[in-house]
């Protein structure tokens, strides 16, 4: 660094981890370290300031300064990234980690400026210990590290997760669930931003709509669109689910149909509903029959049922006895009693 | 005027020489006048310290921080910076002014020269701008700032000053940045009563350091990050400087392009890519340089005053009348609008159609097979969608100020206000008032009684807009009522044109009803 910055860097490095008053942001950027791509995040504090705009749920930065990132998968909505230690800690829910065979291994670098830095240093410790041992003025300049050498090689060892996942919300809009879609909002948040966490980021999020046919939409159509009065299936989602992982066509707003490697990654499903099915007594054996297909493929398949007075849906998905499958109904009433009840039992162990 | 071209302790004399030819075109044809310029080819470490201290120069954690990020971003690809326009440097024995401007070492030719002429731009605003010309600011004196902050970290400690460099960061949004801006009326407007301060006063910033109890040296801290962050001003000016600097760089590639195409059509790509009308960070550069480029045609083709006014659509597209006085009028505009004025005056409803067209065409340049009209109509820029559905020009001017971080909260303490006793009981404390009346710009009757109802109206149109009631004026609420130790009380409008009046402890919000609510 040069002179005129001085020691600037050092003290936000100080300012970081102090407590204050101040705003703390994030941002992700990747670095390349020997070859390899390693997301870094950098925090980034502000100074409080008057400013235009209101702020939306009591959250966020506002709308005058923040449109609200549209069609891009990170989540500013409900509930805050930072809030999932405390989740983690207060409501007993422990985000599972995948197992390590999962996982590859990766040098984390301590040094600033990476592994040269570290083998300079090392080299440095070394002929300093020759030249004061006497060692250098007998033999001349020779290679010869030891382990006090090495003091100044911060190599970090990290794991971080091989695979990656998919994480699909598929939202019911009949009429009958316009009230409750703050809940629904939320829990899926909480389930997101855990998947988030397990998987270092290498969540893509899928978001779909269902009334009696279901249809991929982005993210911003998800959380905007009313109901509408056409009814409801609940089998033509799991379809969808079916046409995503085999790469067959299927209903979406989006520019091209996805697919979905489910060898290579894993796949949630959440399917958020009150389960007030149009014609119960066909359509929720479709869904069975479809899920002995599907079942096989996906990592965990998760139902809340919002309201409702009708649980067949959920008992006959109970019935299955699959450790993949979790259900959960909740009242229909915005509450962290009813989040923290969703949240655990879909997302518990 | 000298010109010159360095890559480390040496003149490159390939640059310096297009250089110098770009400058006598644009001095010469466009009219455009500046003081000297130094390029310095300069490395990414380099270019991000320099970003770093351009801002703020002090060596605070803060400039730490955007040296950090600038130059993990600058690495890692994630931004490309091709120039940065340095401040003035004044020579003591001749007097002339000098600017250092920064290019990137490791650019291609074209990118060089279309930054180059950029630049000319940049710097004819900087010269000439009402508003630019106010917020100049002095490297010499950043050498002072930057030594006599670091003798005070050595005498009082860093972190003590630091804190008080905080407060001084949240105080400095209420540096007046609009003295010229208000309008007369806002004395019938507003209140008056025999008290501190005798009359309304717009600059809170200096008012503060004459009432706060504090030390010395806390007041040269203020000091200094006061007359740094008067450089907030140029906010005023975004679309103007950057579209102008867009609009030279254009007839620049047009230039170079009459002897060399080949490398006048890559300058033009560069332009394409830079003034992206669907990329919504751009946006300052395409539609500063669309406008800039209509007010020239209009004024070169005489389609302008009364008498083209009361023409009919139809007879409009065919009028003509020779004029050629286009560049002039480019040329005044740039001396004498800010923003705010620039798009209320020359953005005029045909012009802002003519940009949706535009930024439609661009968008079925790419699309045209792959999506319908309406699926793209769903992927413009949503506040030119809102445009298509009502067709309010005001509202979306508004909005585009919003977008580009053009115009920044004006905030007041009105007369009396030191002292300020709310109606309904409370403790005695500050109040801070939100200019609106900017609002009046909208309110066109004459009789007084309809006026109040139009101002209400207005004021639920753009409350959105206007509103402070958000966490981050809170805490600098806090703040503030920190550094006086007495309580704040703000009063705004709410997010649907309510009048709100925020108190504030230095600890916890408060929400009353305003004295002149009924």
């Amino acid at each position: 660094m040069t002179t005129e910055i001085g020691d600037a860097g050092d003290k936000y490095r100080d300012k970081v981890s102090e407590e204050d008053d101040l705003g703390l942001t994030y941002e992700n950027l990747i670095d390349i370290v020997n070859g390899k791509p390693v997301i870094k995040r950098i925090p980034i504090k502000s100074n409080p300031q008057i400013t235009y705009g209101y702020d939306d749920g009591g959250e966020g930065d506002g709308m005058g300064n923040n449109p609200g990132g549209v069609g891009e998968p990170g989540i500013d909505i409900g509930v805050k990234r930072g809030d999932v230690l405390k989740v983690e800690k207060n409501w007993g829910i422990n985000f599972t980690k995948p197992g390590k065979k999962d996982r590859v291994k990766l040098e984390f670098m301590v040094a600033e400026r990476g592994y040269q830095e570290n083998q300079e240093e090392t080299l440095e410790a070394m002929l300093q210990r020759q030249i004061l041992s006497g060692e250098f003025k007998k033999h001349g300049f020779k290679v010869d590290v030891k382990e006090e050498d090495l003091r100044y090689d911060n190599v970090e060892e990290k794991y971080i997760p091989d695979q990656s996942a998919h994480f699909i919300i598929i939202r019911d809009i009949s009429p009958s669930m316009q009230q409750s879609v703050d809940l629904a909002y939320t829990v899926s948040l909480y389930i997101a931003i855990g998947l988030q966490e397990m998987y270092q980021d290498k969540v893509t999020m899928v978001y779909g709509l269902h009334g009696v046919d279901a249809q991929e939409v982005s993210q911003e159509d998800f959380f905007k669109e009313d109901s509408n009065g056409n009814g409801t299936m609940f089998a033509s989602s799991y379809k969808m689910v079916s046409a995503m992982l085999d790469g067959t066509p299927y209903d979406t707003r989006l520019l091209y149909p996805r697919k979905i490697d489910h060898t290579a990654e894993d796949v949630y499903v959440l399917h958020i509903t009150d389960a007030e099915s149009n014609a119960p007594a066909t359509d929720i054996p479709e869904v069975l029959s479809e899920l002995e297909t599907l079942l096989p493929k996906l990592t965990k398949v998760m139902l809340l049922q919002v309201g409702g007075n009708d649980e067949t849906y959920k008992r006959s998905l109970d019935d299955l006895h699959d450790k993949r499958v979790k259900t959960v109904y909740v009242e229909n009433e915005m509450s962290e009693k009813n989040v923290k009840k969703a949240v655990r039992a879909l997302f518990g162990n | 005027m000298e010109i010159v071209v360095k890559d480390g302790a040496f003149e490159n004399e390939h640059f310096t020489k297009k250089a110098r030819e770009l400058a006598d075109f644009v001095t010469g044809k466009l009219k455009l006048s500046f003081d000297d310029v130094e390029f310095r080819l300069v490395d990414n470490d380099t270019l991000a310290e320099e970003m770093a201290l351009y801002g703020d120069p002090l060596p605070t954690w803060y400039t730490g921080q955007e040296y950090i990020r600038a130059r993990r971003e600058l690495l890692g690809l994630h931004a490309s910076l091709y120039e940065m326009v340095g401040h003035t440097q004044t020579d003591q024995i001749t007097g002339k002014t000098r600017t250092i401007v920064y290019l990137n070492k490791g650019d291609t030719e074209a990118e060089i020269l279309s930054v180059i002429s950029h630049v000319y731009g940049h710097l004819h605003v900087q010269k000439n701008n009402f508003v630019a010309k106010g917020s100049t600011q002095n490297l010499s004196k950043h050498n002072y700032y930057r030594r006599r902050y670091r003798a005070l970290e050595e005498i009082v400690g860093a972190k003590e000053v630091a804190d008080v460099y905080d407060t001084g960061q949240t105080l400095s949004s209420l540096i007046d940045l609009y003295p010229d801006f208000r309008v007369d009326e806002k004395d019938a407007y507003y209140t008056k009563s025999p008290s501190v301060p005798i009359k309304d006063d717009y600059n809170v910033f200096d008012f503060l350091m004459t009432q706060a109890n504090i030390p010395d040296w806390q007041r040269e801290v203020f000091g200094i990050v006061r007359d740094i962050y008067s450089l907030m001003k140029m906010a005023r000016i975004k679309i103007i400087h950057e579209g102008f600097a867009t609009f030279v760089e254009e007839k620049c590639a047009l230039e170079i392009g009459k002897t060399d195409p080949k490398l006048g059509l890559t300058l033009v790509d560069h332009l394409r890519a830079v003034a992206d009308p669907l990329n919504t960070a751009q946006l300052p550069y395409a539609l500063g340089w669309r406008a800039l480029k209509d007010i020239e045609s209009r004024w070169n083709e005489g389609k302008h005053g009364l008498e083209y006014e009361m023409l009919s659509r139809e007879e409009k597209l065919t009028y003509k009348r020779e004029e050629n006085k286009g560049i002039d009028k480019v040329l005044q505009v740039i001396e004498l609008d800010d923003d705010w004025k620039f798009l209320f005056s020359y953005a005029t409803k045909d012009f802002l159609e003519k940009y949706l067209q535009e930024t439609m065409d661009a968008l079925e340049n790419i699309y045209s097979t792959q999506l319908s009209k309406e699926e793209r109509e769903d992927m413009l820029p949503d506040i030119l969608l809102g445009f298509i559905e009502d067709q309010d020009p005001d509202e979306l001017r508004f909005q585009l100020l919003h977008r580009s971080e053009s115009y920044l909260p004006s905030v007041y303490i009105p007369a009396g206000g030191f002292n300020y006793v709310p109606k309904n009981g409370r403790f005695r404390g500050m109040l801070l008032k939100e200019d609106l009346s900017l609002l009046n710009r909208y309110v066109k009757s004459t009789d007084e009684k309809q006026k109040k109802e139009e101002l209400e109206e207005v004021k639920q149109r753009f409350a959105p807009y206007l509103t402070l009631n958000n966490d981050t004026t809170y805490r600098a609420m806090h703040r503030i009522a920190r550094l006086i130790k007495k309580p704040v009380y703000m009063e705004t409008i709410d997010e649907d044109g309510q009048g709100l009046l925020l108190v504030s402890d230095g600890k916890d919000i408060d929400f009353l009803e305003p004295d002149d609510a009924e």
